[in-house]
């Protein structure tokens, strides 16, 4: 298996991964899965890294896996059992509409993908198709899910997309401001935990649609 | 700035090399003391005299600069205008620019006019009652306000006036909102601050589109009167005109002044119906009547009409107003009315090719911008004085206060002529002249509509001016006159001198601009020569004392003369009287039998009543008269009268406009949810539409 082979594989196990956390009713599930996603976004970092000689994204890879493989999954676990919510995701749409629609959107994605430039040979090709149905993918979920953690792990869905073009399509960002990133993102996570909490505590729920409440 | 065909450039470009001197220096310096000042002002808050003295002595100090450079500009022999960059930001290149012509110096004067005699006013006013908490934010708001006010007048460039125009309404509305615990004060700022940014709307439309079809921000180029062509230049005359004339208060558009003008502090008030609403008025001139080209006929007569709508109706509801801030306010829109009369006159006869009356008809539309300010501010101080005084503003309440507070009466009594165009003071001498322009653009213009259009104008004015004088028997017989009606009018007492200089200055200004027309006609011959289209003036018509707009003899008019007789009978009366030796014998007032007492005096209400009847197609009044009696209303313990005329405007016009609009904004509703998932989809729409667009172009 070339590393050829090993990045499409690994960016169609992102979609992949992608789509079960849409299927997914059961919310730690969901948080492996993006555990998964991460772990697969590291490994695409660390076969760039092999193969174009781009030492410093070995650091990426280990920040990637590090953080939201590990770091930010156990983050999200602890909080879950912490507030003791109901386990269950609680979609607007049901599962097979929302693949279908998910399905659409990867339609639109790939076909845009190949309007870049970049995107005439091989891997690169699909890194871009991949990231930009996923980034529409994590909007979907965003949209569909009530609970307020499943919007973190959305927007997170949606950071791993866009990791994936700056990493397997661009030449690399400068490693501070990957630092920044990586850091951004523990941050977003860390408010955004807590502000559940807070939803919790307000509203004895954390279905964000109940915000609508606070209208005037 | 030089804008048109009277722009000989070569020649003005050397005289303006030649001159040594320089209005941006002085703009400049003005700015830079108005902007020290409220940095002062605000670091001395905690201590109230300070910060009043330091507030608006500074002030009256900076428009002292200003009226200088003014004046320095209007008898500099050939380099009247002059432009320049006030202020640049080098990082961004982005500049605000000065472009001052005969027109801003003009305006400039007007303002400081105005504006020292309310500055030194303000100095005694805000020391006492509530007001005085908030003398810091008032002294800010007042430098704020006249130096936006300075700066629209001098404006070179489109984005320079509006940011002028713009810091001008924020100040105005906050100056409104000084005594914010009253609600009406806050429905009137909000009033003021929607209606207002309508007008910034139209402004921003209109300048854009000059802009983007002349590609120059700059006046000297977007009012050259060349870049609009056909119907598109109707329509920018339209957004324009809708545009500052809210700001001036045409009667369609006023509904916001008589809430706005009453609610601010009397001082403040006086600025804003003296000035601010000149801002509108500089507007119409410079953009509406020559900044588009030669104006058209239709044009000259929008501006006739709503003027003398303006006129009338303005002074047909400050008839019926009984509150002596609004009843003032109401007199604004009248006198902006006249105003626009004379400058529709001007710009009628532009369109017919006859300069001459236009020259007439413009000189006394700014003749009168100038009076207007005088005047009007003096009024606005007197009735600030006596509400001070007696707490209230409303004149059925006042009474007899002419020998509590006898120099705040004279005062007063002079504002109260010069409004109603008596002889010899200012505002006979620019109505005077406003008559002319229509009794000349009548014989002159051979055309038919001119023939049916001059004299209905001319008929406005004059029913307009003889309702004013009514109007201001009403508010100063009642006010002054007779006995006190409650205490608190008995209670008043006179103001301290330094609110009676102001005042005193103000109406020796009345006397004097009104005795020396020919002085002031000149001045005004300097400033016109910077509009297009109108002829440079016949100096031997404007000599000396008198006015004569023509060579035939029935149109000269020498107001010392009439001073001259009125002072000789004055003085023969009083020869004569002295001379028979008879005494004023002292002896009550017959009765009826009844007991006089202040309840039978005439009130403001009962006075105004005949005209009510006369123009009650025009009021639609309500009246109800209800007995109050304990066992029967044939014995009743007293008697209960309402009476209220029907707010047409508010009513039938803005009402359904406001319905419209809540309506629209009930319907918008549906997409601002106010759910996270909604706005959440929208974001995702609007991404998979534009990923759309981009696979469709590819």
């Amino acid at each position: 298996m070339t590393s050829h082979d090993l990045l499409i594989l690994c960016a169609a196990g992102m979609l992949v991964s992608g789509y079960l956390i849409v299927g997914q009713k059961r919310l730690f599930t969901t948080i492996r899965l993006f555990a998964l996603q991460s772990l697969l976004l590291g490994i695409v970092a660390a076969t760039i890294a092999v193969t174009q000689s781009r030492h410093e994204l070995f650091v990426t890879a280990g920040i990637t896996i590090a953080m939201k493989s590990i770091l930010i999954p156990w983050f999200l676990m602890r909080l879950i059992d912490r507030i003791g919510i109901h386990r269950e995701i609680e979609p607007f749409l049901n599962v097979p509409v929302s693949l279908l629609v998910c399905l659409g959107l990867t339609v639109v994605g790939y076909r845009v993908s190949t309007g870049f430039p970049e995107a005439v040979g091989g891997a690169r090709h699909h890194l871009i198709g991949v990231a930009l149905s996923m980034l529409l993918i994590g909007m979907f979920l965003m949209v569909t899910r009530k609970k307020a953690i499943t919007q973190i792990l959305a927007l997170l869905t949606v950071e791993n997309a866009v990791f994936l073009v700056a990493v397997g399509v661009t030449p690399g960002m400068p490693l501070v401001v990957e630092l920044g990133i990586a850091f951004d993102v523990i941050v977003a996570v860390l408010v955004l935990g807590i502000m559940v909490q807070r939803i919790v505590d307000r509203f004895d729920s954390m279905d964000v649609s109940r915000l609508s409440q606070l209208k005037g | 700035m030089v804008a048109g065909p009277m722009a000989s450039g070569a020649a003005l470009q050397e005289a303006r090399t030649v001159t040594p001197f320089d209005p941006g220096s002085g703009l400049r310096l003005a700015i830079a003391l108005r902007v020290a000042v409220v940095a002062l002002t605000l670091l001395s808050a905690r201590r109230s005299s300070a910060c009043r003295w330091v507030g608006f002595a500074g002030s009256a100090l900076a428009s002292i600069v200003t009226a200088a450079t003014a004046a320095a500009m209007l008898s500099a022999e050939a380099g009247i205008s002059s432009h320049g960059e006030l202020f640049l930001h080098r990082a961004s290149g982005f500049s605000f620019t000065y472009a001052a012509d005969g027109l801003s110096a003009w305006f400039l004067i007007v303002l400081s006019t105005l504006s020292i005699p309310i500055a030194i006013f303000s100095i005694g006013y805000f020391a006492h009652g509530p007001l005085a908490r908030r003398t810091a934010f008032s002294a800010a708001g007042f430098n704020a306000l006249v130096g936006a006010v300075e700066l629209v007048f001098v404006a070179g460039d489109a984005i320079t006036f509006l940011f002028a125009w713009e810091l001008m309404t924020l100040a105005a509305v906050a100056l409104v909102t000084t005594e914010h615990e009253e609600g009406d004060h806050r429905r009137a700022a909000f009033l003021y601050l929607v209606l207002s940014h309508l007008g910034t709307g139209c402004l921003i439309a209109g300048f854009f589109a000059l802009a983007s079809m002349s590609g120059s921000v700059s006046f000297a180029t977007l009012l050259s009167g060349e870049v609009a062509r056909g119907p598109m230049r109707d329509g920018l005359f339209a957004l324009f005109f809708i545009g500052f004339g809210i700001k001036a208060g045409i009667v369609p558009l006023h509904v916001w002044l008589p809430e706005a003008h009453p609610a601010a502090p009397s001082s403040i008030s006086a600025l804003m119906s003296g000035v601010l609403l000149k801002a509108g008025i500089y507007g119409i001139v410079r953009v509406c009547a020559f900044g588009l080209g030669t104006p058209s006929l239709s044009w000259g007569v929008i501006v006739i009409a709503l003027g003398g709508l303006s006129a009338v109706l303005g002074v047909l509801y400050a008839l019926m107003q009984h509150d002596i801030k609004r009843l003032l306010a109401y007199h604004s829109i009248e006198n902006i009315g006249i105003i626009l009369l004379g400058l529709g006159a001007g710009m009628v006869a532009l369109s017919y090719g006859r300069g001459e009356i236009a020259w007439i008809g413009v000189a006394a539309s700014l003749y009168h911008v100038l009076n207007h300010a005088v005047f009007k501010g003096l009024l606005f101080l007197g009735a600030g004085t006596v509400v001070m005084a007696t707490g209230t503003r409303q004149i059925e309440q006042f009474g007899g206060l002419l020998r509590r507070m006898p120099w705040t009466g004279l005062c007063f009594l002079i504002g109260a002529m010069a409004i109603s165009a008596l002889p010899p003071l200012n505002g006979f001498a620019s109505e005077w002249l406003t008559f002319q322009a229509f009794l000349f653009g009548f014989r002159e213009s051979p055309e038919p509509l001119a023939h049916f259009l001059f004299p209905v104008g001319g008929a406005v004015l004059a029913l307009t001016t003889a309702l004013a004088a009514a109007c201001f028997v009403k508010a100063f017989g009642i006010s002054f006159l007779a006995l006190p009606r409650t205490a608190a009018a008995a209670g008043a007492r006179e103001a301290p001198p330094i609110m009676l200089i102001p005042q005193a200055l103000l109406a020796a200004l009345c006397l004097g601009l009104g005795l020396f027309p020919g002085g002031v006609l000149k001045a005004l011959g300097r400033v016109l020569v910077s509009l297009p289209g109108l002829p440079p003036q016949a100096d031997a018509a404007w000599n000396g004392l008198g006015m004569a707009t023509g060579g035939a003899a029935f149109d000269y008019v020498v107001p010392m003369v009439f001073a001259a007789a009125l002072a000789c009978g004055i003085g023969v009366a009083a020869a004569l009287s002295a001379r028979s030796g008879v005494s004023a014998r002292r002896a009550p007032t017959w009765g009826c039998g009844g007991e006089l007492s202040p309840q039978t005096e005439y009130t403001a209400t009962a006075f105004s009543k005949p005209l009510m009847m006369i123009f009650q197609a025009i009021y639609r009044p309500t009246r109800r008269v209800e007995s109050l009696g304990d066992v029967s209303p044939y014995f009743p313990q007293g008697v209960r009268y309402h009476s209220e005329i029907e707010p047409t405007f508010e009513r039938h016009v803005y009402g359904p406009v406001l319905r419209g609009v809540l309506r629209v904004a009930d319907s918008l509703k549906v997409i601002q949810a106010g759910s996270l998932h909604a706005y959440l989809g929208y974001v995702i729409a609007l991404v998979v539409w534009l990923m759309l667009v981009v696979w469709w172009r590819a």
